[in-house]
């Protein structure tokens, strides 16, 4: 499964190398529709290939792509991001809008849900305006059975003249009968009338049509001046200057905007008011007479799920809830993969066998001692890389996602950022941040991508920050969780109290210092589903394999920079350097500097290293607290610090850097001094 | 129900209106006391000292009342979506007082003049069914979206 950031290129490369030999041209199938219709579960039974399923808004930054035998031949599918609003400033839209405009999409698979046909139709309109060949598949059909609603695909074919399957991408119902309708694919037949906007709408649709357009002859100019009409001043530009590659007359093509932007105030808003009124006046062809609410009361009973849904979001139960999820993620990750498996893992399977047997082996073959070193000693290939990332990391990182894979297959997600979003509004963030962060549980440097569908820079700049400062990622998390329940139950509630107090403090200092204020917090809430033990184990799967392939060699790298900084005596000098700094200051011992650097490479590790120091008995409780808090709050790992680089910049990246070191630094020593006096005063002793 | 001081026909809307800011009811959540206030002449006092008015007169002085209210300024007498109790069903009338990103993006998750939606709770933020489809609204972004709260909680108050 190829990915792409920048898109264009990537697929355009795809495509052509498997053009090359064959006769017949491969074609693109796009998947478009709004977040959290079931486009990932569809691409996955269309293409056989795996992406991300979930159902909460934004899983889907990145564009996944496959291929599929369908009607008409071979495809390459893309899906694209959720999109609610071509002309959105945020990232993610962009994306989904630069796959229909600039590459060769062959046919539109638009997904909408079954549910819901005023959404159905307002997805289409933009595709029909810009002269995409559509095939419908309206997903979820079960549900909307199962709510007792007629069906309204066969008039809504009819309607639009567009082929219409129902679908269920879970069980794969309808799927067949898409693939079958996908080489009968046509442009919708509806017509937006913009009323007073129409006059500057041709004008600029007009001037479109006149010039040289890059790569979107097959892109009807009255649905790019329409995007160009609803984008924000400088979006319009940047589109501009991709679609018009000639200078001169990009310049013409921009005063006609211009001017029609000043001929009509408030153009988006305008535009889609309109679009909504053709949803109305197309409506009632499609469903028959609503009967009336009497009558549709009985059908409407609460389920379940629905009642389960209203209390996840309940002011009350609602944080009952929440602190019943944290508590079974607690006791699964914390004590059963990091205390059972953990132990089986470690201390059997590796303490026993495995490294006594590997140690055996070099120690005979490998006559040079720098050399066994490198593979058996302190910063050992297989005693430290090795032994971290697979025996202790993996049996906890595979309970995480086990149970990181569950809530999100629950849908869970939205429903707390319900609970959260006060609490995120206090650090400058909307609503819309919940979900970054909540993905930052699961991998900070992932999670910094996704801040790219935050819609203003104030808050991609404090998400970014945060992120980096004091959200630990699942491996970390999963340390901390079992460390703690290692050490006291109380260790976990200080670790994320005062974490979280941080997160408050800086998020709010730097809600104040940034200029701009936050959008308004608007989320969609998709109901409550059963967990498919397929879906989670599928996906538990595919990130373990990203752990094993993509950060276990960072692992072994780490390790072998610290054997080299060990054996040129580096190491030891910055010990020396920082001992004052981790003995007096924290109250930590000397190895602890030693995590502290491995942390660098990945947060995680450092953490891990900590964790092997309470395990070896070198910790105390109040240590333990200390040096999770610091390695919390501490840098971020190489590999996030290179997104925020990419993502934000230089300066931000290097501004943030430099913030992060030593506040954590003092946070930490700070709570040192704080715990070992109230522990003085308790009279509990070292 | 009318007014026993100045004799006019109370809406219930605006009644809830004239309530608000009493800081009793920012505690109970809707008056425990039983109390009513005018939100004409400001008269409060228990409940059934408001008697309800005859036929007739309800369905004449109800529309001057309401005449009355959209033009007083200081009663405003637009609704807000925001401020109806939970469980209320209200057809979206507009939101000009939005910034334009905001309106932008209601429009994107389907809220437009004239959808029925119905409140479903206002705490911890406040969360509405329009269709088939549920949405989460911050508490501030709700009290700027002007509504018609429709005929069949007013009914239920009524009768």
């Amino acid at each position: 499964m190829a990915r792409c950031h920048a898109c264009a290129s990537t697929l355009e490369a795809e495509s052509e190398r498997g053009e090359g030999k064959q006769v017949q041209a491969q074609r693109l199938l796009a998947l478009v529709g709004r977040p959290n219709v079931g486009k990932s579960a569809l691409f996955a039974r269309l293409t056989g290939a795996y992406a991300t399923v979930s159902n909460y808004p934004g899983t889907t930054v990145e564009v996944f792509q496959g291929r599929a035998e369908l009607a008409g031949g071979r495809w390459a599918v893309v899906d694209t991001p959720g999109v609610l609003d071509f002309a959105s400033p945020r990232g993610d839209e962009r994306v989904a809008r630069d796959v229909l405009l600039f590459e060769d999409v062959g046919a539109v698979v638009a997904v909408a849900d079954a549910k819901n046909p005023e959404l159905t139709l307002q997805t289409l309109i933009p595709l029909a305006e810009l002269g995409l060949p559509v095939v419908v598949a309206l997903n979820f059909a079960d549900e909307r059975r199962a709510r007792g609603l007629p069906s309204f695909a066969s008039r809504l074919a009819e309607e639009l003249n567009i082929p219409v399957v129902e679908t269920v991408a879970l069980t794969g119902e309808g799927l067949s009968a898409l693939k079958a309708h996908i080489a009968s694919a046509a442009v919708p037949r509806i017509k937006v009338n913009y009323g007073p906007l129409e006059h500057p709408l041709q004008k600029l649709a007009g001037a479109l049509e006149a010039v040289e357009r890059a790569a979107t002859d097959r892109v009807k100019p009255r649905g790019l001046a329409l995007l160009l009409l609803a984008l924000e001043p400088e979006d319009a530009e940047a589109l501009l200057s991709r679609l018009v590659p000639d200078p001169g007359e990009r310049a013409g093509v921009r005063r006609v905007l211009q001017e029609a932007r000043g001929e009509a105030p408030r153009p988006a808003y305008a535009i889609a008011l309109a679009r909504r009124r053709a949803v109305e006046r197309v409506l009632p062809r499609l469903l028959p007479p609503a009967p009336t609410p009497e009558k549709r009361e009985p059908k409407q009973k609460e389920g379940w799920a629905e009642r389960l849904a209203r209390w996840t979001i309940h002011p009350f139960w609602g944080v009952l809830v929440l602190l019943g999820v944290l508590y079974g993620v607690y006791q699964f990750v914390g004590v059963l993969g990091a205390q059972v498996l953990v132990g089986f893992f470690e201390e059997a399977l590796f303490g026993e066998y495995i490294n006594p047997a590997l140690t055996a082996l070099v120690e005979r073959t490998v006559p040079w001692a720098w050399l066994r070193d490198l593979f058996v000693g302190e910063f050992g290939l297989i005693t430290l890389a090795l032994t971290y990332s697979l025996a202790l990391i993996l049996p906890i990182i595979t309970a995480f996602f086990l149970a990181f894979g569950l809530l999100e297959d629950v849908g869970y997600f939205p429903r707390l950022t319900v609970m959260a979003h006060r609490l995120f509004r206090k650090m400058g963030l909307s609503g819309q941040a919940v979900l970054p962060m909540i993905l930052g549980l699961s991998c900070d440097t992932m999670a910094t991508v996704t801040t790219r569908v935050l819609e203003t820079r104030k808050e991609r700049v404090i998400a970014t920050l945060l992120l980096a400062l004091g959200v630990p990622c699942s491996a970390q998390l999963a340390v901390i969780l079992a460390m703690s329940a290692a050490a006291s139950p109380g260790v976990l509630v200080g670790v994320l109290g005062i974490v979280g107090m941080q997160l408050l403090i800086v998020g709010r200092l730097a809600a104040k210092l940034l200029p701009g204020d936050a959008p308004a917090f608007i989320a969609e809430l998709p109901p409550l589903r059963r967990p498919r033990l397929r879906n989670v184990l599928e996906k538990t799967r595919l990130r373990l394999v990203w752990y094993v392939t993509e950060v276990v060699p960072l692992f072994v790298l780490g390790a072998l920079a610290l054997f080299v900084l060990d054996k040129l005596g580096i190491l030891s000098a910055f010990e020396r350097w920082v001992r004052p700094v981790v003995q007096e200051l924290l109250g930590l011992p000397p190895e602890a500097a030693a995590a502290f650097i491995l942390g660098f490479f990945r947060r995680d590790y450092g953490a891990a290293g900590l964790y092997h120091l309470q395990q070896a008995g070198q910790l105390d409780t109040v240590q333990v607290l200390v040096s999770l808090v610091v390695i919390t709050l501490f840098v971020p790992c190489i590999a996030q610090t290179l997104v925020i680089v990419k993502e934000r910049g230089w300066r931000t990246a290097l501004a943030i850097v430099a913030f992060v070191l030593p506040y954590a630094v003092v946070v930490g020593a700070i709570v040192n001094g704080i715990a070992r006096a109230v522990q003085g005063a308790l009279g509990l002793g070292g | 129900m009318r007014c026993p001081m100045c004799g006019s026909v109370l809406d219930e809307q605006a009644q809830e209106r004239a309530c608000r800011g009493c800081p009793l009811r920012a505690l109970t959540r809707g008056c425990r006391l039983g109390l009513l206030r005018c939100p004409l002449c400001g008269y409060h006092s228990l409940a059934r000292e408001f008697q309800a008015p005859s036929k007739q007169e309800t369905s004449e002085e109800a529309t001057t009342m309401v005449v009355t209210m959209s033009t007083t300024k200081a009663l405003q007498g637009k609704v807000w979506l925001g401020e109806l109790p939970p469980g209320a069903e209200a057809r979206l009338l507009g939101f000009d007082g939005l910034r334009e990103p905001d309106m932008r993006r209601l429009l994107a998750y389907g809220l437009a003049p004239g959808v029925q939606v119905r409140l479903l709770q206002k705490s911890p933020a406040v969360v509405i069914k329009a269709g088939e489809t549920e949405l989460a609204l911050e508490g501030e972004l709700a009290r700027s979206i002007e509504v018609a709260p429709q005929p069949r909680i007013r009914a239920k108050v009524q009768g």
